[in-house]
């Protein structure tokens, strides 16, 4: 069976709650409470590779996580604990029924200020890469 | 007394190698970068159905280049001169509210399996 893209986003998710972030699954959490968030955008499964026996175990979504802050020191501040978490050795992220073989930076944006809010925001954004292989 | 026959057949060959394989490459590096444009206007376009980026994929374009050492590299990505053209970063990876619609990320990746494909074909046919 093909993998499943949703099980790479909620171990995204998760893992960045799990470090005390507050994150917005495809869209900005509640900030009331906070200066500064996480929004994680996840979806596809990536290119599928394998072995002769399942040509498509191994999966690498590219999940998108935009760090999200009113100055552009909290938003580099939410970007640097996704990418210590997200890049933490051993591997501490965990995908449900998969084994998480590792994760990369595909592509990172500098932080920028967002005047289309009001006040303005500061976000950067970063692309990681989530490989893995089935369990079974 | 050894005897071997086609081995000027075969140093004309080997020496022609070289040429074959830059044309081959170019070409299939151009076919690559035309595919990953079209993709990424479609993907773009189906994801913005009520349309408040009208040109925006038709801003998308690519440009290959010969290399100096004789190698082919392409970009592909809206052109900020053509109108919304500046829009492809805010549309590729989003803002603080608007969600990304990658297109042109996704694009590439679909993209790569094919142009492995081909570039062994040439390569296979270069020798």
């Amino acid at each position: 069976m093909a993998p499943a893209g949703r099980p790479h986003t909620a171990g995204v998710i998760a893992a960045l709650r799990a470090v005390g972030l507050t994150v917005g699954d495809a869209i900005a959490p509640d900030t009331t409470a906070t200066q500064k968030w996480a929004v994680v955008y996840g979806g596809g499964v990536g290119l599928l590779t394998g072995t002769m026996h399942d040509e498509r175990s191994d999966a690498s979504p590219v999940i998108q996580v935009t760090s999200v802050g009113t100055t552009a020191e909290q938003s580099e501040w939410v970007a640097d604990t996704v990418r210590r978490t997200l890049l933490a050795r051993p591997i501490t992220l965990a995908v449900a029924n998969r084994r998480v073989l590792f994760v990369s930076v595909e592509a990172s944006q500098p932080t920028r200020r967002d005047d289309d809010v009001h006040p303005p925001l500061y976000y950067g954004v970063g692309l990681y890469k989530v490989a893995t292989t089935s369990t079974t | 007394m050894i005897d071997v026959q086609g081995l000027t057949a075969l140093i004309s060959d080997l020496a022609a190698a070289p040429e074959k394989l830059r044309v081959g490459v170019r070409a299939t590096v151009e076919k690559a970068a035309l595919n990953i444009k079209d993709d990424a206007k479609e993907i773009v376009t189906a994801a913005t159905p009520k349309g408040y980026a009208r040109a925006y994929p038709s801003s998308i374009t690519y440009d290959t280049q010969q290399t100096a050492t004789g190698g082919t590299s392409a970009e592909i990505g809206p052109d900020k001169d053509k109108r919304q053209g500046a829009l492809g970063n805010l549309i590729e990876f989003g803002s603080a509210n608007n969600a990304p619609i990658p297109h042109l990320g996704p694009a590439l990746e679909h993209e790569i399996p094919n142009l492995e494909f081909w570039l062994s074909e040439v390569a296979g046919e270069a020798l």
